[in-house]
C-alpha cells in the first residue's frame, strides 16, 4: 500500500503540471465553457480556452506543433460540465506524455469519451442532485424559508471550486488507464443515484403537479369528477394520469419539449373554456 | 417601479445567462434570481417565493445536449416586478404574465445560440494565428450577444408591463385566466417527463411510484423521501457489490435458493 502511494507521488513529481495549474484550467473551463454556444461547434471554443495556457507550455519551443494543437483542440466539443473535467485530465495527460504525437489519441478520446460522460453526468448532475436539492429548495422556499435554496448554493459553490478539480486531477494522474475503471464504478454510481433521484421524482409528481377535474352535468345530475371519482380513489391520480400523458407523447409525433409546451397550455385553455378541468 | 429599478432588473436579466454560460453560481437559479429581484423590489420573501414556485416548473427542466427550454429566471424577474409587491397578486401574475412569458422565452435561447454562431466564425479566424487573447477576445463576445437576448425583452416587459397586466385583467376572460393557472398545474409534469427521459427508467419504474405514493398517500416530505431512497440505493449497492463477490462461486447462488424455499 505504501508503495503505491510512493509510487503515485513519484509519477506526480515527472509530470509537467502542478495541482495549482489544473486548478487553474479548471476555473478556465467553468468560465468560459459555453461563452459562445453555437449548434456548430458547440462548446469548442470554450475548450480551446481552457486547454490553451497548457499547449503553450507544452510546445513553447515548437511553434508549428503548438498551432497544429490548437487546430485540433477548437474542434466539436459538448460534454456535461463536471465530467468533461475528467476529460481535459486525460487530454493533457496524454500530450505530456506523448507531445504531439499524442494529439491524434487526445482527438479519440475527447470525441469517445464526451457521449457516455454527457449520458452519465447529465444523469447524475444535472438530474439527480438538481432534482434532489431543487425539491427541498422548492418545498421549503413555498415556505418562505431560506435553508433549502441555502443548501443548493452550497452545492453550486461546491462543484466549480473543489468537484471539477479533483476530477480534473483524477483525469490527468491516472491518464488512459482510467477508461477501465471509471466505468465500472460511473454506471454503479449512475445506478444507484438514479434510485434515489426516480424516487424524489415520483414524490414531487405528486406534490408540484396539481390538476383538479371539473363538474359534470346532465340536467339535474351533477357529478363531481374530482370529489366524487378521484379523491374516493386517490387525490392526486390526476397528477399520474398528467405525467404520463406527457411521457407518452414527449419525443413522438415530433413533439419537441417546446411543442409540448404551448400545446399544453392550449389544452388547459380549451379543457378550462369546457369545464373539464378548474383551478 | 423607479428608473433605477428597472435598470437594475434589466441588468440582471443579463447577468442570469452570463452566469448560466459561465461559472453557474448565483442568479442561474431560479430561486436565487427571485431572491435578488425581490431584494431589487424590497421584498426578498416575495422574491423567495416567486422563484420557488417558478423553479417547480422549471425541476429537471436543463440544458441536455444543447436543448431549448423555457427560461423561468426571466419569468420570476418580470413577474416579481409585476405583482406590486402584494404576496396575494402572486400566483394571478404568474399565471397572467409568467406562464405566457417562459413559454416565448424558449425561443430566445435559440436565438442567442444561432447569433453565437458568427462569433465561433470569428473565433475560428483567428485559431491558426494562435493568438489566445484574440480567441478570449472573440469568445467573449458571446456574453453579449446570451445577455442582449435576454436584457431587451425584460426591458420592454418592465416598461409596458404594469399598464399591460391592468389592462389585460380587464380584458382577460375568466375562463383563459382560469386555463393559464391549470397550465401552471401542468407544467412540471412536462419538466419532469424531460428529465424521466434521461433517466434510466426501464426496469426502475417501481422507484417512481415509491415516491408517488408515499407523497400522494402519506403526505412524506421531500426529505424523507430522499432519505427513504437514499436507504434503498444503498441497499441496491451493497446486494450488487455482495453479487460481484458470489458471481464466480455459482454453486453457492444456487445454495441460497434453496435454502428460500
Amino acid at each position: 500500500m505504501t508503495n503505491e502511494v510512493e509510487m503515485q507521488k513519484n509519477t506526480i513529481v515527472n509530470k509537467k503540471f502542478s495541482d495549482q495549474e489544473l486548478y487553474r484550467i479548471t476555473w478556465r473551463w467553468s468560465l468560459f465553457l459555453a461563452t459562445i454556444w453555437n449548434y456548430e461547434k458547440m462548446e469548442a471554443a470554450g475548450y480551446l480556452i481552457t486547454m490553451a495556457p497548457a499547449l503553450d507550455k507544452l510546445y513553447k519551443d515548437n511553434e508549428s506543433a503548438r498551432l497544429h494543437a490548437y487546430e485540433v483542440e477548437s474542434q466539436f466539443f459538448n460534454c456535461e460540465t463536471n465530467l468533461a473535467a475528467i476529460i481535459f485530465g486525460m487530454d493533457l495527460a496524454v500530450q505530456d506524455e506523448f507531445g504531439e504525437d499524442g494529439l491524434e489519441m487526445a482527438q479519440a478520446i475527447k470525441t469517445s469519451l464526451m457521449g457516455p460522460f454527457s449520458g452519465i453526468g447529465d444523469t447524475l448532475f444535472s438530474s439527480v442532485i438538481d432534482v434532489i436539492f431543487g425539491s427541498i429548495a422548492v418545498t421549503t422556499g413555498l415556505q418562505g424559508n431560506y435553508i433549502g435554496i441555502l443548501l443548493w448554493e452550497v452545492w453550486m459553490f461546491f462543484a466549480p471550486f473543489v468537484l471539477r478539480p479533483w476530477l480534473c486531477r483524477l483525469g490527468y494522474r491516472e491518464g488512459l488507464k482510467l477508461t477501465t475503471s471509471l466505468n465500472d464504478s460511473l454506471s454503479e454510481l449512475t445506478k444507484c443515484g438514479s434510485i434515489l433521484g426516480l424516487t424524489v421524482i415520483g414524490a414531487m409528481i405528486a406534490t408540484m403537479v396539481n390538476i383538479k377535474f371539473g363538474t359534470i352535468n346532465f340536467g339535474q345530475f351533477t357529478f363531481n369528477v374530482q370529489t366524487q371519482l378521484f379523491d374516493a380513489i386517490m387525490p392526486k391520480a390526476g397528477s399520474a394520469i398528467v405525467a404520463f400523458l406527457c411521457y407518452k407523447f414527449l419525443d413522438k409525433y415530433g413533439m419537441k419539449s417546446a411543442r409540448l409546451i404551448y400545446i399544453a397550455i392550449l389544452i388547459c385553455i380549451l379543457f378550462s373554456f369546457f369545464g373539464i378541468l378548474t383551478v | 417601479m423607479t428608473t433605477i429599478q428597472i435598470i437594475l432588473l434589466t441588468l440582471l436579466s443579463g447577468l442570469i445567462m452570463i452566469d448560466f454560460m459561465s461559472a453557474h453560481l448565483t442568479v442561474c437559479n431560479t430561486i436565487t434570481t427571485g431572491i435578488v429581484a425581490g431584494v431589487i423590489m424590497g421584498n426578498p420573501t416575495l422574491g423567495l417565493i416567486v422563484g420557488a414556485t417558478l423553479q417547480s416548473y422549471a425541476l429537471g427542466l436543463n440544458y441536455f445536449g444543447g436543448a431549448s427550454i423555457p427560461n423561468y429566471q426571466v419569468a420570476s424577474i418580470i413577474v416579481v416586478a409585476l405583482c406590486g409587491g402584494n404576496l396575494a397578486n402572486v400566483p394571478e401574475t404568474i399565471a397572467l404574465i409568467g406562464i405566457p412569458v417562459a413559454a416565448l422565452t424558449v425561443q430566445l435561447d435559440v436565438v442567442g445560440r444561432v447569433l453565437n454562431s458568427f462569433w465561433q466564425h470569428q473565433v475560428d479566424a483567428v485559431v491558426p494565428t494562435g493568438n489566445i487573447h484574440q480567441i478570449m477576445l472573440r469568445n467573449a463576445g458571446g456574453f453579449l450577444t446570451w445577455s442582449l437576448t435576454r436584457m431587451i425583452p425584460v426591458l420592454i416587459c418592465l416598461l409596458i408591463g404594469p399598464s399591460l397586466v391592468e389592462q389585460l385583467n380587464q380584458i382577460m376572460p375568466v375562463w383563459l385566466l382560469n386555463g393559464l393557472s391549470i397550465a401552471s398545474g401542468v407544467f412540471p409534469a412536462i419538466g419532469f417527463t424531460i428529465l424521466l427521459k434521461y433517466m434510466p427508467l426501464k426496469g426502475n419504474i417501481q422507484y417512481l411510484i415509491l415516491g408517488f405514493i408515499l407523497a400522494a398517500c402519506f403526505n412524506a416530505s421531500t426529505i424523507a423521501v430522499a432519505a427513504i431512497g437514499l436507504a434503498i440505493a444503498l441497499f441496491v449497492y451493497s446486494l450488487d457489490k455482495n453479487n460481484k463477490k458470489l458471481q464466480p462461486e455459482i454453486g453457492f447462488n444456487e445454495e441460497g435458493d434453496n435454502y428460500d424455499e
